[in-house]
């Protein structure tokens, strides 16, 4: 009795766990969402534009994914709410988004000068969205960016992500996810930095057809182009940063593992180092508001990369110092104009020195909310810079 | 009143280990750190949280030094006998009182997770998990305790190496100077890690009902305890240092910051560790309810006359179930019961005040009979 009792209460629970799968509920058939590769958000005439990339293979079954063509789609749509705008580019594909693969977000110009807040608003509250999703700013229009026309191969979106992790492990580009971005966009102090990112045009001859030269005009084709960093403060855009004080600004926030340096010597002989390892340590001295000064100090491990050596017995001091002093040339000038852009003409602080502050000296964090911004010009720092050869 | 079970009715009964406890304790705290929502319990200072808790297990300790004290002195006695004798009439009362606790706190917990997933999933409402935690966890319960704490052990290996595998991947992620030093604030911000973090170890409530099962009694049982609170505080001071070193201000924004964090963790390339952890969560919740729900029809059993005890099960079954379909869909009846089930004075007085007060009576009875 007792085993026919516990074999009726396992048959009962058994079919309660079958109704937990999908196939004997509602069923999510892969083929009805839009796997996501990449989001680019604009605002135009008063509207949201969204702009999604997602995943159809052109193939399957016996026949192979066609790797000569682009197996994503991209739709667009635009509304008064992000969400909205989305909405109106999936539904009318019977599609349901699904975010769980999206690996880049491009967020257009003018929206990203008109106000962030919105798109950080949209995606707290869509748990859907990948929190490690990489953030790019485009110069233009984030449409321009995840479009048909830029040659970026079978899944644009995938190769927009490697393109920035070669970037982001040679040291030349910010390595920005979006938890990390909003983390300094709700910092009341500090500002964030994103890549900066366009579509160039890119003018290639005409295909020849028979031997026979084309009179047909080229059709331009477009290529990513990577500009540097785009600064946002108080929730926009506001500053941009060139390539080599992006590099500084790696530097100075200690986010450079490795990157190549190349630079003319005074001899007018080319140089190409590797710095393998590279390890920035900052410490903060507060003497009063006025006299804050973050000492810097960068240390590098190198490798030469493409060098002629001037004398036979090759790695004397004397070689090896002007080898170092021309890299540490090259790092301190990339450092202070990154300084001075963001410290002096923008007033942002994108380097988290603020936290920093803070940290070493947590008295002052009332203080930082309320004066760290106005008080960026009078901050000075003293920069060592120590070369290592390997 | 029911009748009182005596020691040698001790020889049938049903032990577990020490370990076995120590892992259903720490699963059952583990699980509330896990969950933490500053847009529900309110944001806190993590620096201040990190030092509040650290406070809060010593303190904890310390409350439960009249627990200890009252299983030494009824070594292997069940705890609605220590009551009855201590007490008299009022001790059924007070049985009454951690009954209804322990039911408050199962439905708490399966309300809490089932929100937690219905908001997470996505693909069900909160009506389908509350059915399915209080569902599977009652079938968990009527197998009894050894059941409950062979499942809680297989989850808390999981959990550990679950807990590995993150911290591997979580540490290039992590910050320092993300995390907020104390303010000038500094002691409000202690005080409130102090107080949530003693406001939610439930778990240390079970002892009284459970220190008879263990095998090695009062020992393991201290031992078991002692070892889950150390334990448990240096795990919950890790994940909030974990999630703020991560997250930063972002913390305070997002509804289960540590669930957040591990959407944002990377490990070798694989991500989304935090769909990996959803359903183990959901586990240890069905454990959890099923554990104070065992404790529960425990004790109600023991209050019952023999042979009216098989339905009591039935009935509690009924009541948590009811009780929590109604209060979970209604946020602000969970709100109200969260209130109740995660107070550091309620907490206190039934974990520390009461068995002190029992100690009290049973000395003064002792006395007054010496003085016969």
């Amino acid at each position: 009795m007792r085993n026919k009792s516990k074999t009726t209460a396992l048959f009962l629970a058994l079919i309660l766990v079958l109704f937990s799968f999908t196939g004997c509920a509602q069923a999510n058939t892969i083929n009805r969402k839009a796997i996501v590769h990449a989001i680019g958000l604009d605002w135009e005439d008063g509207k949201y534009v969204a702009t999604l990339e997602y995943f159809t293979p052109k193939g399957g079954g016996e026949q192979p994914i066609d790797l000569t063509n682009s197996n994503s789609d991209i739709v667009k749509g635009e509304g008064i709410t992000i969400g909205n705008a989305i909405d109106s580019a999936t539904y009318p594909e019977g599609k349901i988004p699904f975010y769980a693969q999206s690996s880049v977000m491009v967020i257009g110009r003018e929206l990203a000068e008109t106000g962030m807040d919105k798109v950080v608003d949209f995606i707290n509250f869509d748990i859907d969205f990948q929190v490690n999703t990489e953030v790019f700013i485009a110069d233009g229009k984030a449409s321009e960016i995840i479009s048909g026309d830029v040659d970026l191969g079978v899944l644009p979106g995938e190769t927009i992500e490697r393109i920035h992790e070669v970037y982001t492990t040679k040291g030349m580009m910010l390595d920005v996810e979006y938890y990390q971005f909003v983390n300094y966009f709700y910092n009341s102090f500090l500002a964030a930095g994103i890549p900066l990112i366009d579509a160039s045009v890119k003018n290639e001859d005409g295909q020849k057809k028979d031997g026979s030269s084309s009179e047909k005009e080229a059709e331009p084709q477009k290529t990513l182009e990577y500009l540097g960093t785009q600064v946002v403060k108080g929730k926009k855009a506001t500053g941009q940063l060139s390539l080599d004080q992006t590099r500084g600004v790696l530097f100075l926030s200690d986010a450079v593992d490795s990157t190549n340096v190349d630079t003319v010597l005074p001899n007018g002989e080319p140089l190409a180092v590797n710095i393998v390892l590279s390890e920035t340590i900052v410490k903060p001295v507060y003497n009063g508001s006025d006299d804050i000064i973050f000492n810097i100090r960068i240390n590098n491990v190198i490798n030469l990369r493409e060098y002629r050596p001037q004398s036979l017995q090759f790695k004397n001091k004397e070689e090896l110092k002007k080898i170092g002093d021309a890299v540490s040339k090259v790092i301190r000038q990339e450092c202070e104009s990154a300084w001075n852009a963001l410290m002096n003409e923008q007033q942002a602080d994108i380097l988290g020195y603020g936290n920093r502050l803070r940290s070493a000296y947590p008295g002052l964090t009332d203080w930082l909310e309320k004066n760290w911004e106005n008080h960026l010009p009078d901050v000075k720092y003293d920069l060592t810079i120590d070369n290592r050869f390997e | 009143m029911g009748p009182m079970l005596t020691k040698g009715m001790r020889m049938n009964r049903i032990t577990i280990a020490p370990y076995q406890l120590f892992c259903v304790f720490f699963l059952g705290r583990a699980l509330t750190s896990m969950l933490y929502s500053p847009t529900m319990v309110g944001a806190v200072n993590p620096t201040g949280s990190i030092i509040g808790m650290l406070i809060g297990a010593c303190v904890q300790l310390a409350l439960l030094i009249p627990m200890f004290l009252l299983l030494k002195n009824n070594d292997g006695e069940e705890f609605h006998n220590i009551l009855l004798k201590s007490t008299g009439k009022s001790g059924f009362v007070i049985a009454v009182l951690y009954l209804i606790y322990y039911m408050m706190v199962a439905v708490a917990v399966a309300c809490e997770m089932s929100y937690f997933m219905a908001n997470f999933t996505r693909d069900y409402d909160m009506i389908f998990y509350l059915l399915v935690i209080s569902g599977v966890a009652l079938y968990v319960a009527k197998y009894g305790l050894q059941t409950i704490v062979r499942v809680g052990f297989v989850l808390f290996i999981i959990l550990v190496l679950s807990i590995v595998v993150i911290g591997l991947a979580g540490v290039s992620h992590m910050n320092i100077y993300n995390l907020k030093p104390l303010t000038d604030n500094c002691w409000n911000e202690i005080f409130d890690g102090f107080f949530r973090y003693s406001s939610a170890n439930m778990e240390m409530m079970l002892l009284p009902v459970l220190a008879p099962f263990v095998k090695t009694c009062v020992r393991g049982t201290r031992k078991a305890a002692i070892l889950a609170v150390g334990v448990t505080t240096l795990f919950s001071t890790y994940i909030m240092f974990f999630s703020a070193t991560v997250l930063g201000q972002y913390m305070e924004k997002v509804a289960y910051p540590y669930f957040m964090t591990l959407a944002s963790i990377n490990l070798f390339g694989m991500r989304r560790m935090d769909v990996l952890q959803i359903y183990l969560w959901l586990a240890i919740a069905v454990v959890k309810v099923a554990l104070f729900f065992f404790v529960a029809v425990h004790i109600g059993k023991s209050m019952a006359p023999s042979g009216r005890r098989k339905p009591v099960f039935w009935i509690l079954a009924v009541v948590m179930l009811g009780t929590a379909l109604a209060i979970g869909c209604s946020l602000h009846y969970f709100s109200a019961l969260s209130l109740i089930v995660r107070n550091v004075w309620v907490l206190g007085f039934l974990i520390a005040f009461i068995p002190a007060v029992i100690l009290i009576c049973g000395a003064v009875k002792r006395r007054k009979k010496d003085a016969q």
